[in-house]
């Protein structure tokens, strides 16, 4: 392996972009679309409206977020009655009956996680345009981690889909999904499609325009 | 024409490769991102392991997971009744969103991988719907969270553990084995190797 470390040139400055699809180095004419000739997808220098677009997703997934937590997801109904639980309300109980390692998991994969996620999408956009504390170093590895953990947060979706369907005990015991599972999904998609149109390479754009703010 | 160079995928830098061995990682030398992974004997151990997974599917996604005896009443779950038991219940966006990512993306993930690799020994590479097959791969590879679910099955397993007697059913043995082969085309399927390849030019 070798590679030039010295002086770091980016494809932009070359007119060139990566193919996100095949990762061919295509060029690019900036008056019409370009497309990638091994596979035809578009090739684009940034993600088109890349910030505008985050910002976007992510207020939504904000929105979401409230619906998400303030809706029962389930109730569990003894022989017909039961009270509904939200997702919050599912871990005191879970607490309540001293099962903390599981409360914690679960605390973490459907309230912190798409929280983090949020909060951490709005702090990456707001470095963008201010400067922050952070490296782009730290910055890239958060991005890194908001894309790779987001998805856990599908975790009490995906419980509910099969308490529900093993719990259907005749009159006895019964579990029912509540509006709350549809608002959580909709806000674990929202939260994917905003890290997804979010899109790194800005965060070191401004490095190579404005040699005066090297960091390292 | 661009063979020799390549752009980091998270920060742009544009990177000069001389000959990477199999087995060998490129990193970007600015943001450490890895840029190239080559793998070793990529093509049969994706084979491999999507035969596996493949053949595995059926158990997977309808064998009962794990059933529950409450005053001698028998009930039992699978992937496929969990998403059943949604839309039964109306949710009718969240049963396709299980199913979607527990069901279809594994399955046709597992599907592509398989028929790119056989395209590869039999040697139709270059043929259209090879092509468009490695693009929809591409497409459906970061939607599947089957380890989400396995993580989601030992959760509902704790919850309903002092309410009922529990027991486990072949089912949570072929799930656990399907995720594995899922989770490892990431570590076998050799995306780059193929798509260099493939002859492109205009």
């Amino acid at each position: 392996m070798d590679t030039n470390v010295e002086a770091i040139i980016t494809a932009k400055e070359k007119g060139l972009a990566q193919c996100p699809v095949c990762h061919l180095l295509v060029e690019i004419d900036n008056a019409k679309d370009n497309y990638c000739p091994r596979c035809d997808s578009k090739v684009y220098l940034r993600i088109n409206d890349s910030i505008q677009r985050c910002w976007a997703w992510t207020i939504c997934s904000l929105i979401a977020f409230i619906p998400a937590n303030a809706f029962p997801i389930m109730t569990i109904l003894y022989f017909g009655k039961g009270q509904p639980d939200t997702i919050l309300s599912g871990i005191v109980l879970l607490l309540k009956f001293g099962m903390y390692p599981i409360a914690a998991i679960v605390f973490i994969a459907s309230f912190v996680v798409p929280l983090a996620k949020i909060v951490g999408l709005f702090f990456l956009l707001y470095s963008l345009k201010n400067t922050s504390k952070l490296s782009k170093h730290q910055r890239t590895k958060m991005y890194r981690y908001i894309e790779i953990f987001g998805r856990w947060s599908m975790l009490d979706v995906f419980v509910v889909a099969l308490l529900v369907a093993l719990v259907e005990i005749g009159a006895v015991v019964e579990i029912v999904a509540g509006p709350g599972a549809t608002a959580f999904g909709v806000m674990v998609i929202l939260t994917i499609f905003a890290a997804n149109s979010f899109d790194p390479r800005l965060l070191w754009d401004r490095e190579t325009s404005n040699s005066m703010e090297q960091e390292r | 024409m661009h063979q020799q160079q390549f752009a980091c995928l998270e920060c742009d830098a544009l990177i000069q490769l001389s000959s990477i061995a199999e087995g060998e990682v490129a990193s970007c030398p600015r943001c450490h991102h890895k840029v190239i992974d080559k793998k070793h004997d990529s093509i049969n151990r994706t084979l491999a392991v999507s035969a596996s997974g493949l053949l595995l599917f059926i158990p997977a996604a309808f064998a009962p997971l794990m059933s529950m005896k409450l005053l001698s009443v028998e009930s039992s779950a699978s992937v496929y009744s969990g998403v059943i038991a949604l839309w039964g219940n109306e949710l009718f966006f969240v049963a396709t969103l299980v199913f979607l990512f527990c069901l279809f993306a594994p399955l046709i993930k597992l599907v592509s991988a398989f028929l790119v690799c056989l395209g590869y020994k039999f040697n139709s590479h270059q043929q259209a719907w090879y092509k468009q097959l490695l693009v929809f791969y591409h497409h459906v590879d970061s939607w599947e969270m089957l380890e989400v679910f396995l993580i989601g099955i030992l959760v509902s397993i704790i919850k309903l553990k002092d309410m009922a007697d529990l027991s486990y059913n072949i089912g949570l043995l072929c799930f656990a084995a399907f995720m594995l082969c899922v989770l490892s085309l990431k570590l076998t399927l050799d995306k780059q190797m193929l798509w260099d390849k493939l002859n492109h030019g205009h």
